[in-house]
């Protein structure tokens, strides 16, 4: 490619140098707080189309200004990702291990553990005693045989059509922290831009109104652990790629309105005189960036409309509204959460991210997974629907995941009506809807004990190839040189899963 | 610095600068020149005689590095480079006597040869410059409207491998990002790429392409695959670079063993170059005569009013619009402005929940390229729709919550290419739907109607037993071996390990001799260096 801007050291360093400026220049007015940042990359989205602007690399920029679009034709053009934080149980949930009832307390066979590493919470414990799931499963109907899902999810089971359910994901990490990076990040240690970033870096905005990378968090009902913002950063690409979280109470995003006593007019005069003095410095330096600034102070006017409409629920119908759930008008919680992911969607947001936090059941597995399940079954199932019926779940991947699995053996005391599992990384389950994805299916198999893969193992690597293959990206060209290295998302690994394709 | 061992080795030096010393005549000549004019009519100053002589001497300078640079390999003979050799000689044999009649005084015939020399110059000039530039580079510019009807990308075709050809692919290749020094004018290296003879008849290097030699190890391939910063990459780093799918076009092509006449398949999932891709026989009309690039200023005016605009994939002209960032404020008038300069290239087009009506369907009835439109939630009609019957190419169509009614349902029947329809809330009845279903039984309706996966069975309640066999309790083919393995003779008498009683249920068989432990871990200890612990038993013995 004639345009190459990895390929040329001078060129890239041309283009760092600009980004450095840019962060010089803007740093002192925009870049304090969170919501200052978030707000900067709301702004930086139109900068993507235009070469040699103050974004530090043009992803997405051809030479003629138009964005050079994914590798290849899309069957995706936005995510909702579903993060479950804390690791739900697989075993509890979706892979459905009948043969285990009749193992009730039995020790876990050395041959299945096979000197697996224990994290430090069950490493003392004298014996490892299988728990066989409390939950009673149903079979529903897909494109296969069926998919048999835990009787916490009933709502879930009526889109089984739409699952592509992955019962053979592994991972690396063991603790919550490294392994919630690995699976937004592809590696363990923190400092790699997020899945979202990714998306945003090569994809650009379809919707200049509002930031192409958002985050929502639902407080969860059991254990739970942090949740840094770092899961949403940018890593080394430019940070109008870091995800923006929108807030559940008070405004959406921080900084935003209007101080009290200024109104919309005085807004739009101060923008016209800052406007004004803009312009005359542009006339004197001819430093494009002035030129950028002023376009972004205008989008953050816009987004002054663009967000209270988007928060508005008050457009949507009843029916609408009722099959999310009765949680539904409560910001922040999984439905009202769900809601707003079909609302960023049909807007052309790119990334949609919700966290749904509190799935670490240590102990009190029963009555806390029940709980979180019901908090999420209803507005998951609902999303699926509602997108499907407005013709959105074509053109979204819809992904459900937690970090890693947990353990067929109880953590603590186990009894017929209690028990607790401990962190997995060896098998758990995933799954995804829409977006290219295949409809119905079940793929990969663990053992008996839900321990380890015997069919069809899916690494994370190979999840995020899969899905920036539907996404219309080759994973191993989507990348950024950073340190004199080629950055992937997927680093050195990753196989696209073509059994998983539509 | 490089080693000079005598000054010859500095000729190709000078021959090299004959593109810095060319333009010090023609500067000062022309200069000279006008100076003279203003001189004869208006008595401004004349030009100094020192001039006039750097004049000649560079001009000499410029025509005797050029004859140099004409010794270095790579330039073919031909009728530009030969006038170009000629006139310039001629310009510094011209310059001389310029420099000589002004000497000697004679200002009449001084200025007289000037102009005769600058006469001569402008077509040396001209000529070398073609050289450099190729013909035709000054009027380029004025001539682009005449260009033969670019082409449009091909539709991916999903099914059956990609043909490609020498004759229609590769050579368009070549001319693109090779011929240029490779061809015709010059020929670097030796090499000339513009015929099948010339490739394989190779350059200075060696053969381009050899038969038997696998595609990455071919020379032709071999470099383009180098690092850019590879001294031995091509094309040189400051020339265009091939793209992917050129690459992969050549690898194909090489693969097939390098036919010239014949067609020959791309690798799995690989496309043809869009800048080479030739519009489908059937496709003619609006299609072929679309212009290749699309207007920049257009795709600016549509950014500017916050409309989403991008190639449906890296490469393509066909474009995916969405108007979801100003959707409330989108109308039919909006739309028309917008997107009319681009009707040709519109292959995915967003206007959900806009407020755009019918009137708007005219316009996109006419775009030919259209697969993909979404009118969710617009008011639209079933008048409108009809603008759309038998359009070629639209294969997914969202209509969910707009204004139809039933007779929507025969405007939905003609279009041939439909695939994926949504139809939700958009005021057909239940009946209208049904009878849309068995008439495109083809077609994915989603009319949200569609029930829930059903759920097929429910378990027992569970029961917690702990009855399952242990995974790791032994055969009985085990138990079996084991006690037999227990009723032989041992080669110790203690426990090689502890030096206790041994027991035979712990007997291990190891090189066709059983030995005998006194528990189940000593086996392990043994096994991990048998030799030393059977060495223990033999010196016991001894």
């Amino acid at each position: 490619m004639t345009d190459s801007n990895t390929n040329d050291p001078l060129r890239e360093r041309e283009l760092l140098l600009t980004r450095r400026r840019f962060f010089r220049k803007a740093g002192g007015t925009l870049s304090t707080g969170l919501g200052a940042l978030a707000l900067s990359s709301l702004l930086g989205r139109e900068l993507g189309a235009k070469p040699g602007s103050l974004a530090g690399l043009p992803s997405n920029a051809g030479a003629n200004g138009l964005p050079l679009g994914p590798h290849f034709r899309p069957k995706a053009k936005r995510v909702i990702y579903m993060h479950m934080e804390g690791a739900p149980s697989h075993l509890d949930l979706y892979d459905y291990k009948p043969g285990l009832r009749a193992r009730f307390d039995q020790d876990l066979p050395e041959s299945v553990r096979d000197g697996q590493r224990l994290t430090g919470m069950t490493s003392g414990q004298a014996r490892f005693p299988v728990a066989p799931s409390l939950f009673q499963y149903s079979r529903y109907e897909n494109n296969q045989d069926g998919l048999w899902l835990s009787e916490v999810l009933p709502h879930t089971g009526s889109v089984a059509k739409e699952i592509c359910m992955i019962n053979s994901m592994h991972t690396e990490a063991i603790n919550h922290e490294p392994a919630i990076t690995f699976f937004q990040t592809g590696n363990q240690q923190p400092g790699r831009p997020s899945f979202g970033s990714w998306m945003s870096y090569g994809l650009g905005s379809a919707n200049a109104n509002l930031p192409t990378f958002v985050v929502m968090i639902t407080q969860g009902l059991g254990n739970m652990q942090a949740l840094s913002a770092r899961f949403w950063g940018s890593g080394f690409l430019p940070s109008e790629h870091q995800g923006c979280k929108l807030r559940s109470g008070g405004d959406p995003v921080l900084y935003l309105s209007d101080p009290k006593g200024v109104s919309r007019e005085d807004r739009r005069r101060m923008l016209d005189l800052v406007g004004e003095l803009n312009e005359r410095e542009y006339q004197r330096s001819l430093d494009p960036e002035v030129r950028a600034r002023i376009s972004q102070y205008e989008m953050a006017y816009r987004m002054q409309m663009s967000v209270p409409e988007l928060t508005d629920f008050s457009d949507e119908d009843a029916a609408t509204l009722e099959m999310y759930g009765p949680e539904v008008n409560k910001p922040g919680s999984f439905a009202s959460n769900c809601l707003m992911a079909r609302r960023l969607a049909e807007r052309g947001v790119r990334f949609i991210q919700l966290y749904m936090r509190g799935w670490d059941q240590h102990g009190n597995l029963p009555r806390e997974l029940r709980a979180q399940a019901g908090a999420v079954d209803q507005p998951q199932a609902a999303l699926i629907k509602d997108l499907k019926r407005r013709g959105l779940l074509d053109d979204t991947l819809v992904l459900w995941a937690g970090e890693f699995g947990r353990t067929v053996y109880s953590q603590g005391q186990l009894t017929k009506t209690n028990y607790g599992r401990d962190h997995h990384p060896r098998a758990f389950s995933v799954w995804a809807a829409g977006g290219g994805m295949k409809p119905g299916i079940s793929y990969g198999k663990t053992d008996d004990f839900g321990y380890n893969i015997v069919e069809n193992p899916v690494s994370v690597h190979d999840l995020h190839a899969t899905l920036l293959h539907c996404l219309g990206f080759d994973h191993e060209r989507l990348g950024y040189r950073h340190q004199g290295r080629d950055m992937r998302l997927t680093d050195v690994f990753g196989e696209v899963k073509h059994e998983l394709l539509a | 610095m490089p080693e000079i061992d005598s000054l010859s080795d500095l000729i190709p030096v000078f021959g090299r600068m004959h593109p810095l010393l060319l333009h010090l005549p023609i500067g000062m000549l022309v200069g000279l020149a006008l100076l003279e004019i203003g001189n004869a009519i208006g008595r401004k100053p004349a030009a100094s005689t020192f001039l006039v002589f750097f004049g000649a001497v560079t001009a000499a300078a410029a025509a005797a590095s050029g004859l140099v640079l004409h010794e270095e390999p790579g330039y073919v003979e031909s009728r530009v480079l030969e006038l170009h050799e000629q006139l310039g000689l001629a310009t510094a044999v011209c310059a001389l006597v310029v420099f000589l009649l002004r000497a000697f005084g004679a200002t009449t015939m001084y200025r007289w040869a000037l102009l005769i020399t600058v006469g001569v110059m402008i077509p040396t000039g001209h000529f070398g410059a073609e050289m450099v530039h190729g013909k035709n580079f000054l009027l380029e510019p004025l001539e682009q409207e005449e260009e033969p009807a670019p082409t449009v990308p091909t539709p991916s075709v999903e099914d059956g491998p990609t043909l490609a050809s020498y004759e229609q692919h590769v050579v368009r290749f070549f001319q693109a990002k090779c011929n240029e020094c490779h061809g015709d004018r010059k020929v670097k290296g030796g090499l000339r790429m513009d015929s099948p003879e010339a490739l394989l008849a190779g350059g200075d290097g060696g053969p381009a392409i050899e038969e038997g030699v696998a595609p990455e190890d071919q020379e032709l391939l071999y470099r383009m695959l180098l690092p850019i910063d590879d001294d031995d990459h091509m094309p040189p780093d400051h020339k265009a670079q091939p793209n992917e799918a050129e690459i992969e076009l050549i690898r194909a092509w090489l693969l097939a063993g390098a036919p010239f006449d014949a067609e020959f398949e791309l690798a799995e999932g690989a496309e043809l170059p869009v800048t080479e891709a030739e519009p489908p026989a059937s496709e003619t009309g609006a299609q072929a005569q679309a212009p290749r690039a699309v207007p920049e200023a257009v795709l600016d005016s549509m950014r500017e009013r916050l409309v989403h605009v991008q190639p449906v994939r890296e490469g393509s002209n066909l474009l995916w619009v969405d108007f979801a960032a100003p959707a409330s404020q989108v109308d039919d008038a909006m739309v028309r402005e917008l997107l009319t300069p681009v009707v040709d290239w519109i292959a995915d087009l967003s206007l959900a929940r806009t407020q755009v009506t019918d009137t708007s369907l005219e316009l996109i009835a006419v775009m030919p390229q259209l697969e993909r439109l979404d009118l969710r939630g617009t008011a639209v009609t079933t008048a409108g729709l009809q603008q759309l019957v038998d359009h070629p190419h639209l294969r997914e169509l969202v209509v969910s919550r707009t204004k139809l009614d039933d007779a929507a349902t025969s405007a939905l029947q003609r279009l041939p290419a439909l695939e994926h329809l949504w139809i939700w809330d958009a005021g057909l009845s239940a009946e209208a739907i049904e009878g849309l279903r068995a008439a495109l039984p083809e077609v994915v309706i989603d009319a949200g109607d569609l029930g829930d996966s059903a759920m097929l069975e429910t378990e027992e309640k569970p029961e917690f037993t702990s009855d399952a066999p242990p995974v790791d309790a032994p055969s009985e083919a085990e138990i079996a071996a084991a006690e037999a393995l227990a009723q032989k003779p041992t080669i110790n008498q203690v426990c090689l390990v502890s030096g206790k009683e041994i027991d035979p249920q712990f007997n291990l068989e190891h090189n066709g001799q059983v030995i005998g432990f006194c528990c189940p871990n000593c086996p392990k200890t043994f096994l991990a260096d048998p030799d030393k612990f059977l060495a223990k038993l033999e010196s016991s013995d001894g």
